[in-house]
């Protein structure tokens, strides 16, 4: 994948686990988002293979990518809810517009995904109003709703306070424990990877340099948390030296 | 600038083909349609307020400076009706709405509202735009018929106040040169300039900004073209039916 001249994701190579979740870890602008939203069909990569259930989203034709992804929702950064609706009107929002639901089943729906994320009390609650927190838990039962197979969370915890992001951990744990649902999460929190990852895999130049599962992961020398935390110390190196 | 004007012309395309795809969407159409009327009606209607205040001011002037006063309405209403309220409520509406259409797609945009609008397999075109556009062909008739009402209701007190002009000498004289063809002409060119500022708003605010700045600069983009195209517009319709016999 590559942006005027910038190549962001050359040669990754992943397979993704069904019904496990699965953490994809590297410092920012390395080509995370971009990854998900490639996945999703969102971005079009300019060479390579995206398999779906045995589909290929990158040459799949638009009806095709769009019953892929129907089965894919994905948490954007910082929950991307919509600004003139109310929480309730959010949730509703992908049943309400299709019009395959009565307004019982949807008001039904809404609730039940509200209670899971804890949201109930906030339903008639603009997303101005709301913490970041709560904002990604609003975003998280909007994505539910469609029941898809495939959730995705594009940095659910960046920006968020340390109780938030503690919050937002525990939903999406709770939700990988609950329900049947594969999970893909790009972020650069070591403590969400380490909650909530089944494998966790870090990217390096535009593709994976290490794939570790949670146990692995979890231990003091684990290769992949020492390259990240390399990462960081390369760059505070080079701010001193600049310095100098 | 080239390439805005491909961007641009690639959302012509996509409008078109989205406005004729199946599942209009009635019920948006009809919230902007209100939300639209509602953010514009009080400039339009300080906008007309003033426009009678200017044309009555200087006809009314060099028509007791001509010895013609008598005929002042005639000129006053003849200008508001065949110029002043388009351009008026076309410019106005370019301002308050057109802009407002752009920085508010733009900032979902920005906050990849648009992107989860694609992900639950809704296309931004057919929910943001066609129910802006097609709520501003009806709107913007229906300001310039509201900027006629006002401006020439204004004209005859503000003659009468400033220039003792009785009002019955006042409709006498304002609608001499009216006919059918003169409103027809406006309703034409304000349903024209109605599509093409909005679309024009909402498609610039498709284009992809990364910061804040970028969006500044988008919609100044958008509105100076806007200006342009309200100028353009009616020129151009107006000289098209005068040629054509139609006026």
């Amino acid at each position: 994948m590559r942006f005027r001249d910038k190549r962001v994701l050359n040669g990754l190579d992943i397979v993704i686990e069904d019904n496990k979740a699965t953490v994809i870890m590297g410092r920012s602008g390395i080509g995370k988002s971009v990854l998900l939203k490639c996945i999703c069909g969102l971005l079009v990569p300019h060479k390579g293979v995206i398999d779906i259930d045995g589909h290929n989203i990158v040459t799949a034709s638009p009806r095709k990518a769009k019953v892929i992804r129907s089965a894919i929702g994905m948490l954007l950064q910082e929950g991307a809810l919509f600004d003139g609706m109310t929480v309730y009107e959010n949730i509703a929002f992908p049943l309400a517009y299709h019009r395959k639901h009565s307004p019982a089943e949807i008001d039904r729906e809404v609730r039940r995904y509200a209670d899971i994320v804890e949201m109930t009390p906030f339903l008639d609650v603009v997303p101005r109003e709301l913490s970041g927190g709560m904002k990604r838990k609003a975003a998280i039962a909007r994505c539910m709703i469609t029941q898809p197979r495939y959730l995705f969370y594009d940095e659910p915890t960046t920006g968020l306070d340390p109780i938030s992001a503690g919050t937002v951990d525990t939903m999406i744990k709770k939700l990988s424990d609950t329900v049947n649902i594969t999970s893909l999460i790009v972020t650069h929190d070591v403590d969400l990877a380490l909650f909530a990852g089944d494998t966790v895999a870090l990217i390096e130049d535009g593709r994976i340099s290490v794939i570790e599962a949670r146990a692995e992961f979890k231990r003091p020398e684990s290769e992949l948390r020492t390259r990240f935390i390399e990462q960081r110390e390369i760059l505070h190196e080079e701010y001193h030296a600049n310095r100098k | 600038m080239y390439s805005d004007f491909i961007s641009l012309m690639q959302r012509y395309r996509s409008f078109t083909r989205w406005l004729f795809s199946r599942g209009f969407p009635w019920k948006e159409t009809a919230r902007q349609f209100f939300l639209v009327f509602d953010s514009a009606i009080g400039p339009i209607i300080a906008g007309s307020i003033m426009l009678s205040l200017l044309l009555t001011w200087v006809s009314g002037y060099y028509g007791r400076y001509l010895g013609a006063t008598r005929y002042v309405s005639t000129a006053t209403v003849e200008v508001i009706l065949r110029a002043g309220s388009v351009m008026l409520a076309s410019t106005i509406y370019s301002a308050k709405v057109g802009t407002a259409m752009t920085v508010e797609i733009g900032s979902m945009q920005m906050t990849g509202q648009l992107d989860a609008l694609k992900l639950m397999d809704v296309e931004p075109f057919k929910y943001l735009v066609i129910p802006r556009v097609v709520a501003s062909l009806l709107v913007l008739p229906i300001f310039v018929g509201i900027t006629h009402g006002i401006a020439i209701f204004s004209s005859a007190f503000l003659l009468n106040w400033w220039f003792e002009l009785p009002l019955p000498i006042f409709m006498d004289n304002a609608f001499i040169f009216l006919d059918a063809t003169v409103i027809t002409s406006t309703m034409i060119r304000a349903v024209l300039i109605g599509f093409f500022v909005s679309l024009n708003a909402c498609c610039f605010g498709t284009f992809y900004c990364e910061s804040a700045a970028d969006m500044g600069e988008t919609t100044t983009k958008a509105l100076v073209l806007n200006i342009f195209v309200v100028l353009v517009t009616d020129l151009l319709v107006s000289v098209g039916l005068r040629q054509g016999g139609f006026l």
